[in-house]
């Protein structure tokens, strides 16, 4: 698909989304996770075979373009609340939601808080259940030092993606650092997220959240994954009888940037079934 | 509206402030804020109760016009020994517990060990187990000094909640913050609640709420950021008598973000506890 449209919304906090195929009489509705932004999506929409699909790739608060909260505010029924206000004013009712990690346990939250608002979830590699390493690994990464740099070139050049697994196109990885940075009040390069946004999904139990969605549902596990784990993907499969589980052969949490094609795919599949 | 009549009543070593909305004569009610708020949040919902109930609100520890401990002292143990102390000791029954946010919290907590006290339990957008990062936050707040203004208007316009959103209208925001500032001695205008009330203490209740016996209704708000229908439904399929309800067009703040909303969704359950007891007797 062609660049997208970008545009920002009226609501508090403003949010910044990406627009493909602003013409297409389907719309699906895409969340990345956490400290990504809605240009993660990009891939996906170049591999997207239906073109009858308008994508609407929504920069969640305090990530991308879109306005930080103070105090920071970033559990996942805060995402939800900000996806219902979104496609009440700016998508058509019930449109598709894709999300991919936290922006997964967006999806699945909010599907179980707003019954009958999605056509169909997909949740792409989100973590499942809650335990005492997830939520240390968050505090460690909340606690890590911001760092800036004083170039561009340099910030670019040090962009990594976190967990560091799989292998993903260096140009696909080039465009993605280019939109994760911003500069700083003193004209210094970092990643342009809220760091305070690590905290909110800390001691969250998503399976709870699944087994009440009523809404066809389908769980992509990425097959190499340490966030979804198979033994949490299959749990969340077997709770609720709307959902499907499909797992991506060789791949890695940041799947949809490692494989957009098989993931396309698999959506499109899905879609097709629902 | 006049101002309610006040009563004090004994908590747990400490004289607690309680409003008393008027009622008397029938079932008691008492009804119990959240963290950093204070009784008079319940004025525009208890007005609408005393027809059916005798109802009370209580200014807990630290809030409102009841006075600051000495020591730190305001765990959910130290509130919820003082719901015991003013229940055992005011001598009008087992009451139905109402509690909002924190104030559920606390209501929950009581409810686990003295269900036989009550007649019934409300919790209002509240969570049994507080997440850490949460406890840090508000105790990182706790650590910072406490804003003086130099006159009450000056005060109410810097009124914010926690968390931020609300639905409730100017003039319900108004009534609420004028009621939680008071003039200090030196003339300047101070937040009513000890600070050190930020710093929480919360007993995790999860795997506790199978031993609530009572009836108990669990309300959740529409918009909360704390509490999701999932998670709100799962607490309470664990009560023994538990029911989840939901209600719209509320932000956590539902005593003032819509209280006749709140008064609509409790009134079904209040019903029924009446006929079922009207059975037993």
């Amino acid at each position: 698909m062609n660049e997208p449209l970008s545009h920002f919304t009226g609501s508090t906090p403003r949010l910044h989304y990406l627009e493909w195929n602003p013409a297409a009489t389907r719309t699906i509705v895409l969340l990345h996770g956490n400290s990504a932004n809605a240009w993660w999506w990009q891939p996906l929409a170049d591999a997207m075979r239906a073109t009858d699909f308008r994508l609407l790739a929504l920069d969640q608060r305090g990530h991308g373009d879109s306005e930080w909260v103070r105090p920071p505010a970033y559990g996942p029924l805060e995402y939800a609340h900000d996806l219902a206000r979104f496609i009440a004013q700016y998508a058509p009712p019930r449109p598709f939601v894709i999300g991919h990690s936290m922006g997964g346990i967006s999806a699945l939250t909010f599907a179980a808080e707003y019954p009958g608002a999605a056509r169909a979830i997909v949740a792409i590699d989100a973590a499942v259940t809650s335990n005492d390493r997830r939520n240390h690994y968050l505090r460690r990464l909340r606690g890590l030092p911001v760092i800036n740099y004083p170039d561009r070139e340099t910030a670019l050049a040090r962009f990594r993606l976190m967990p560091k697994e799989g292998e993903i196109a260096p140009a696909t990885l080039r465009t993605i650092a280019e939109k994760s940075l911003g500069q700083t009040s003193e004209g210094r390069w970092t990643m342009k997220f809220d760091r305070d946004s690590f905290l909110g999904s800390d001691g969250i139990d998503v399976l709870v959240a699944i087994e009440t969605i009523r809404d066809p549902l389908l769980l992509i596990r990425a097959e190499h994954s340490r966030i979804m784990t198979a033994e949490g993907a299959a749990r969340a499969v077997a709770s609720n009888p709307k959902a499907a589980l499909v797992t991506i052969a060789g791949a890695h949490h940041h799947v949809i940037l490692e494989q957009p094609a098989t993931v396309a795919r698999t959506v499109e599949e899905f879609i097709a079934s629902v | 509206m006049g101002p309610p009549k006040i009563r004090r009543f004994k908590g747990a070593g400490i004289e607690l402030n309680c409003v008393d909305y008027g009622g008397e004569g029938r079932p008691p009610m008492l009804l119990v804020h959240g963290g950093a708020a204070h009784a008079r949040w319940w004025d525009f919902v208890a007005p609408a109760l005393t027809g059916r109930f005798h109802v009370l609100a209580l200014d807990q520890r630290g809030h409102g016009d009841s006075p600051w401990t000495t020591q730190w002292a305001y765990g959910s143990r130290h509130y919820a020994a003082d719901l015991k102390a003013v229940i055992g000791g005011w001598g009008l029954g087992a009451p139905v517990l109402v509690g909002h946010s924190m104030g559920g919290h606390s209501v929950m907590v009581y409810a686990v060990e003295h269900s036989e006290r009550l007649r019934a339990m409300v919790a209002i957008d509240s969570i049994p187990a507080y997440p850490e990062h949460a406890v840090a936050a508000l105790a990182a707040i706790a650590d910072r000094p406490a804003s003086a203004y130099q006159s009450q208007s000056e005060a109410v316009a810097s009124f914010r909640l926690l968390p931020g959103e609300t639905v409730a209208t100017p003039e319900v925001l108004r009534h609420v913050a004028e009621l939680s500032f008071r003039r200090r001695d030196d003339g300047k205008w101070v937040h009513k609640m000890d600070r050190r009330t930020l710093r929480r203490e919360p007993v995790q209740l999860d795997g506790e709420l199978a031993r609530i016996r009572c009836p108990a209704l669990l309300i959740k708000a529409s918009l909360s950021p704390v509490l999701s229908a999932s998670f709100a439904r799962a607490m309470a399929a664990r009560m023994a008598r538990g029911r989840m309800i939901e209600i719209e067009n509320s932000n956590h703040h539902v005593p003032i973000d819509n209280p006749s909303g709140l008064v609509a969704v409790m009134m079904p359950f209040l019903d029924e506890v009446a006929a079922l007891e009207s059975i037993n007797e």
